[in-house]
């Protein structure tokens, strides 16, 4: 029989030693790259379960190290902007990928205060994502209100007494032992795809059917669903206020960009009948941002759209089966670092090589040019369509209920047809009047 | 803030130790009382702080309440006793009926008339069921003349009582408490310092509720959830069907008693016990024997403070069979504000009605039946109360008839997939509810909880029964080690939802 104070003790002892030793095991294989004590080849390598941790990963990384920038959006940011950019360095500026796999509008404003407040970031490019706007995603567990250290670290602590976790280190030692890489950060956030791509995987023709049919018949459902509310009420632009109060407290030069989806990803949202809602949404961010003063003794803040019918966007696809890869894009939504790069270029008036023949792609938008920006959008589109009309065949095809979506927007459903571009009644519902913009 | 969180069990558990140390240093009762009042006011608004309002305000009532009732029945009062019962229940259920029934009334009354008045939607405040229930059963207590002068006068101290409504194990989802049962005990509590024995058998309780909710209903939760999910949209096969209804039988057992074990291994570690919640209710033979082994405070709340005032088995046959469907109906109700919660209590009084009236009829069972009949009887009880949970756990009367639409073989016999993990987890789970003693057997020479009835506290042989050594000591507290591991996923009890 052993006394109270002995049972007590053991016990509490037992169970600490369990915990003590898992945390311990996770600190040291460090499965999702956030400790960084120790990296041994064969080991812990690999690390191939710290995509998913980017979340809890990246705020760590921007305390460690200073940049002068960071780009924030969602997984195509995180694969695409280039934070090895030549033309970067020649200036001398350091960039940080803060791209998040379905990062939505709220956790960049939360990311771009934290980069601001412990890496001293004095600019950043952020992503606008229509999807992300109606659709939601993310994370719907994870909804930090700050990422101060105690946070940081208090979230770090969780997973460290985990079993997930534990198994995640599992699993980084045996790809590290076996030697088979999975897709990883580089130091600067940036998501080693093309890596991944040259080592083999589906074909990119494969790829583009595949998210193509994702994004037509159940990516948009929430958009679908709330299209009548918000076409009355507007959509929530709360995380580009913060952004921009967050841009004006700490001197931060804001670059917003609408992501370059492949063109089919326009003709999706076409075929949808989500155009509409698709302008609102552009004319409501152009409100936003132009209203804004700007920095302070810097350029007003800018809104670059490289969506719509473009040298870059329309890149054809590879035939089905070919082997052949795209010089722009892995699929139709995530574009590679050489597409990064050409942003990059654009954004920060950067000298670029690879600009030239591409002139059309990106436009600066402002009050003064969004009808005629429209009206190209919608002339490139008619004369694309005219000239491939395969094109829109090969992605209405997917369509799993092309009646509802003929239904939706009959206007949309025909091949070549162009809805209409101005004195749409969205235009007279958008949040900004233009007396309190110009 | 959740007793599997890592929240609970790394900083608030800790810190409120460290602070009811210093009242047990001090030998101060009043300071260990007002420790656990602040640390439960914390626990509670950990969720919403806004809530605080809400428990403090209903707290502050019912004391008042309590207090003039008291004083009231001295002073012989009968009929102002009689008011302000009226006045306290009818405030307390006022509560209760907006925050919980409003939109189910609303719902209901557009669905009647066909208007479309409209509330806004109103969160459930967590644990709202058992804190009123719990005063409710004090201002009654009160108007009986059972709260005697003294405590009236003097030992009935707002701190007390605050800690009585509001302390943290039994707060969010009991068991719900009984202030004869629990104040006296506030009142010793740090006076003899620290109670070693209840530690050690608290923390090996609380190790065993974590691994129930952790090891056991955690990991058959999947195959109940995934066929109610199924039944939303349409039936499923046999099989599926089966799997779904048994597993969640055992899911809310594992994930309730595991749930109760922790708030009594939790309360012991302060040297206060709480009455037992559960006693094997799957082991029970007969529908009334289930009924006094399953959730036994809201069943002893029911029978004393609904069944009985109602007129009980006073007023012949046929009113106490009304009473017993009465009494369950609203048992079903206080559950959640929605019909399969009513179908689910109209149900168990139905087997209740049967129960007695099959006893009127044969006579009482035999107390010592042959292995046969004690086995065919289980079986037969615990088929009954899956189905029943099958409308407990619906999200709607149409899923549960899909449901019930696959249980009898309508809709198919072929399984979906491979059911080798859920047939598994099912025969360990029936193992553990039929063959082994409950928690407070394998604990009962150290008296881990306020006594139970004589006949659910038999001590199982001495191979089973706990004793303090280091070799379990390193077992119970691997268990609990291990267990925390597994709280960094959000995996909320079901009764917090009552």
């Amino acid at each position: 029989m052993t006394s109270t104070a002995a049972y007590i003790r053991i016990l509490i002892a037992s169970a600490a030693l369990v915990i003590g030793a898992a945390a311990a095991i996770n600190v040291l294989i460090d499965p999702y790259d956030i400790s960084q004590l120790v990296r041994i080849p064969g080991l812990n390598d690999d690390k191939v379960h710290e995509q998913g941790f980017g979340r809890l990963r990246k705020p760590f990384d921007l305390w460690r190290r200073h940049y002068d920038g960071i780009a924030l959006g969602s997984s195509q940011v995180e694969r695409g902007i280039d934070t090895e950019n030549p033309a970067l360095a020649a200036r001398g500026l350091t960039l940080y990928n803060g791209g998040l796999s379905e990062e939505r509008p709220f956790e960049q404003a939360l990311l771009l205060k934290h980069a601001a407040e412990v890496s001293g970031v004095r600019f950043a490019l952020i992503s606008l994502d229509f999807l992300r706007y109606v659709g939601g995603g993310g994370r719907p567990d994870f909804l930090p209100r700050t990422w101060n250290r105690w946070h940081g670290l208090g979230e770090y602590l969780k997973t460290l007494v985990s079993y997930s976790t534990l198994a995640d280190s599992a699993a980084t030692v045996t790809a590290s032992w076996l030697h088979r890489p999975g897709p990883q950060h580089g130091p600067d956030g940036l998501l080693n795809a093309e890596e991944l791509e040259r080592a083999g995987g589906p074909h990119v023709y494969e790829q583009f059917e595949s998210v193509d049919d994702v994004y037509l018949n159940s990516a948009y459902a929430p958009a679908l669903q709330a299209r009548t509310a918000i076409e009355h009420d507007g959509f929530d632009h709360t995380a580009i206020r913060e952004m921009l109060a967050t841009a004006h407290g700490a001197g931060v030069q804001l670059y917003f960009f609408i992501t370059p989806s492949h063109a089919r990803q326009f003709e999706i949202i076409n075929i949808l009948g989500l155009s509409s809602l698709y302008r609102q949404w552009v004319r409501e961010l152009t409100c936003e941002i132009a209203r804004d003063p700007g920095r302070e003794g810097g350029p007003p803040f800018a809104l670059w759209d490289f969506s719509g019918y473009n040298s870059v966007t329309t890149e054809p696809v590879p035939a089905l089966n070919a082997k052949t890869l795209m010089r722009w894009y892995f699929d139709p939504i995530h574009y590679k670092r050489a597409t990064g790069r050409l942003i990059e270029d654009r954004l920060l008036g950067l000298p670029a090589a690879e600009l030239s023949g591409i002139e059309d792609f990106g436009t600066q938008l402002s009050l003064q040019t969004i009808d005629a920006h429209f009206r190209t959008v919608a002339r490139r589109q008619q004369e694309y369509l005219a000239a491939h009309p395969e094109f829109y065949a090969d992605v209405a095809a997917l369509n799993h209920d092309a009646r509802q979506a003929n239904h939706s927007d009959p206007a949309a459903s025909t091949p070549g047809r162009t809805p209409l571009v101005s004195g749409e009644p969205h235009e007279r519902l958008c949040r900004c009047e233009r007396s309190s913009c110009d | 803030m959740l007793f599997n969180s890592a929240s609970f069990i790394f900083v608030f558990l800790p810190l409120t130790l460290a602070a009811f140390a210093v009242a047990v240093r001090l030998r101060s009762s009043p300071l260990a009382v007002a420790v656990l009042v602040v640390a439960s006011f914390v626990y509670y608004g950990w969720w919403e702080p806004g809530l605080l309002v809400l428990l403090g305000a209903s707290t502050a009532f019912n004391y008042v309440m309590g207090r003039i009732i008291g004083h009231t029945v001295l002073c012989k009062q009968t009929a102002l006793v009689k008011v302000l019962l009226s006045v306290g229940i009818g405030g307390d259920l006022s509560l209760l009926a907006y925050y919980k029934y409003g939109d189910f009334f609303i719902t209901n009354l557009n669905a009647l008339t066909g208007l479309t008045n409209g509330l806004p939607t109103i969160a459930l405040p967590i644990g709202i069921s058992f804190y009123t229930f719990t005063q409710i059963a004090f201002l009654v207590d009160a108007a009986k003349g059972q709260i005697t002068l003294s405590a009236v006068r003097s030992r009935l101290r707002l701190f007390d009582y605050a800690l009585f409504v509001s302390y943290f194990p039994h707060l969010v989802a009991g068991p719900i408490i009984h202030h004869r049962a629990t104040i006296p005990q506030f009142h010793r509590m740090a006076a003899n310092g620290w109670d070693t024995v209840a530690i050690a058998t608290g923390l090996s309780i609380f190790a065993i509720g974590q691994f129930k909710k952790i090891g056991l209903a955690d990991n058959v939760a999947p195959f109940a959830d995934v066929a109610f999910a199924q039944a939303t949209t349409g039936s499923l096969p046999l099989l599926d069907s089966w799997i779904g209804a048994i597993a969640y039988a055992l899911q809310i057992y594992f994930d309730f008693s595991g749930y109760s074990d922790m708030a009594i291994g939790l309360s012991l570690l302060f040297g206060v016990r709480l009455p037992v919640n559960f006693a094997s209710p799957y082991k029970a033979t007969s529908i009334v024997e289930f009924w006094s082994r399953w959730h036994m405070s809201l069943s002893a709340f029911l029978r004393d403070y609904l069944y009985i005032p109602l007129g009980g088995n006073r007023r012949g046959a046929v009113r106490r069979y009304m009473n017993l469907m009465l009494t369950m109906l609203l048992g079903g109700l206080w559950h959640g504000a929605g019909w399969t919660f009513v179908v689910w209590g109209g149900l168990h009084g139905l087997y209740l009605i049967i129960n007695h009236a099959s006893r009127f009829v044969f006579g009482q069972p035999s107390p010592n039946p042959t292995i046969g009949v004690l086995w065919f009887k289980r079986a037969f009880v615990f088929l009954s109360v899956t189905i029943a949970w099958v409308f407990f756990r619906s999200d709607s009367m149409g899923a549960a008839y899909n449901l019930f639409q696959g249980m009898s073989g309508a809709s198919g016999f072929a399984a979906t997939s491979s059911h080798a993990a859920s047939l598994g987890w099912i025969a360990i789970g029936l193992v553990i509810v039929w063959a082994l003693p409950n928690t407070y057997q394998i604990f009962a020479r150290f008296n881990p909880s306020l006594p139970l009835p004589p006949q659910l506290a038999s001590v199982p042989a001495d191979l089973l029964a706990w004793r303090m050594n280091a070799a379990l000591a390193i077992v119970l507290g691997g268990l609990l080690g291990s267990c925390i591991l597994g709280v960094n996923r959000f995996s909320p009890f079901l009764y917090y939802r009552f």
